[in-house]
């Protein structure tokens, strides 16, 4: 009988990789904690044909996934604050417009870390709370 | 109730804008390339001339609204972090509908198949609105940087904005087994010069084989649902006292924009 054959998978094979769609999830889930519920946000996923024009030779549907905020008090505003795509069939490597392509899933959240901390999504997150309290405060 | 979009290439042109304002009666303006925000632009407006205009926004946009009218309130209800895209609620006494403002990358910077993707992207994000809303009393207008027959504005993947009210009037069409539903755009009636006014919204010279000269970026597409009150649609070419047109018939850089505006109107 021949030696056993070795397995030759590399140790970094994981069993608990996490998709963007469900780390953006959380995300969703944790903005409404931490705004108390004067922010909610919910994802959007749509399917972007390829475009040949664009590339001839991506013949992949894309995925994207936008993070939308959801402003209650100021009927149900929304913003589109992120965007993220990978190819349908691969969810890394991922890209999140305007801050790069992460290749696994530390990548993507050390990048979607950066563009949750950035001044301009701070900006946005504290302009649309001082407007929902500003709201509250006129109803009373 | 009287729409003008325009273009204003970051310049200073709020007396030409209060009496185009005066001379068509306009009710609400949509600007794009504003030199100032949009508090600003409202409170220039309304010190140049007779009227109150107020600007209406959660965050600064890459378009402005302005309105100087008290029959309508006028809340945003979407923007989105690029700022290409943005949408409110127009509240009439007895009907609302959504207006859709835009203003996408230039050619110089964009491919068409890159303004094509976005265009895909924006109009379901106009649809997620209809949805929201119960309803497709959607008007669309703005800089999208692309002719009538791009791609992007024609595709059932991106804006499906038709050039007859007679196809717009099938509402949606099938493609792929998935119905889309469609525009009307009035702007391909304005190319060439069979018909009165300037052969377009933006003109330019290139010494390329394919050369069209004449752009019509600046368009309004109207959802069949408002097709029975929209009544009139523009290309302007003076202000009722200056010519915005130079002594070739081409937007006049010198005096205004790049861009010359565009009037609508809507019988609410």
């Amino acid at each position: 009988m021949a030696n056993a054959v070795p397995d030759l998978w590399p140790e970094s094979v994981d069993v608990d990789v996490i998709s963007p769609l469900v780390i953006l999830r959380h995300q969703a889930t944790a903005l409404r904690k931490r705004t108390k519920n004067l922010l909610e946000a919910d994802i959007h996923t749509s399917t972007l044909e390829p475009h040949p024009a664009s590339d001839p030779f991506d013949d992949d549907a894309r995925v994207q996934h936008e993070l939308r905020i959801v402003v209650p008090a100021l009927d149900r505003y929304s913003y589109s604050l992120l965007r993220v795509w990978h190819r349908s069939s691969l969810p890394y490597p991922v890209t999140i417009v305007g801050w790069g392509t992460a290749a696994s899933e530390d990548e993507f959240m050390d990048l979607l870390s950066k563009a949750l901390a950035s001044p301009d999504t701070m900006s946005i997150i504290h302009s649309l709370i001082a407007q929902t309290n500003e709201r509250i405060d006129e109803s009373r | 109730m009287t729409f003008l979009f325009w273009n204003i290439a970051k310049r200073d042109l709020w007396s030409t804008l209060d009496r185009l304002c005066n001379f068509h009666n306009v009710d609400l303006v949509v600007l794009a390339e504003s030199p100032s925000g949009a508090t600003s632009s409202a409170k220039q407006l309304t010190q140049i001339g007779t009227r109150s205009w107020h600007s209406h926004f959660r965050v600064p946009t890459r378009t402005q609204v302005l309105s100087c009218t008290s029959r309508a309130t006028i809340e945003p209800v979407y923007d989105e972090r690029a700022g290409m895209l943005s949408i409110h609620r127009v509240v009439l006494e007895n009907t609302d509908f959504l207006l859709a403002t835009t203003h996408l990358p230039s050619q110089r910077y964009w491919e068409e198949g890159e303004l094509a993707q976005e265009s895909n992207r924006m109009s379901s994000a106009v649809r997620q609105s209809e949805i929201e809303y119960g309803h497709e009393r959607t008007v669309v207008v703005g800089d999208f940087n692309m002719d009538p027959y791009a791609p992007g504005m024609v595709s059932s993947h991106g804006f499906h904005a038709l050039m007859t009210r007679q196809l717009a009037g099938k509402r949606s069409r099938i493609v792929a087994g998935t119905d889309y539903s469609v525009f009307y755009n009035p702007m391909w009636g304005f190319f060439g010069d069979r018909t009165p006014g300037p052969a377009g919204s933006y003109f330019y010279r290139r010494s390329t084989p394919t050369t069209y000269f004449w752009h019509i970026f600046d368009q309004v597409l109207i959802r069949p649902d408002l097709l029975s009150v929209f009544s009139e649609v523009q290309i302007i070419d003076h202000d009722g006292t200056q010519s915005l047109i130079d002594e070739h018939g081409y937007p006049d850089n010198a005096v205004a924009s790049d861009h010359l505006p565009l009037l609508f109107r809507l019988d609410l």
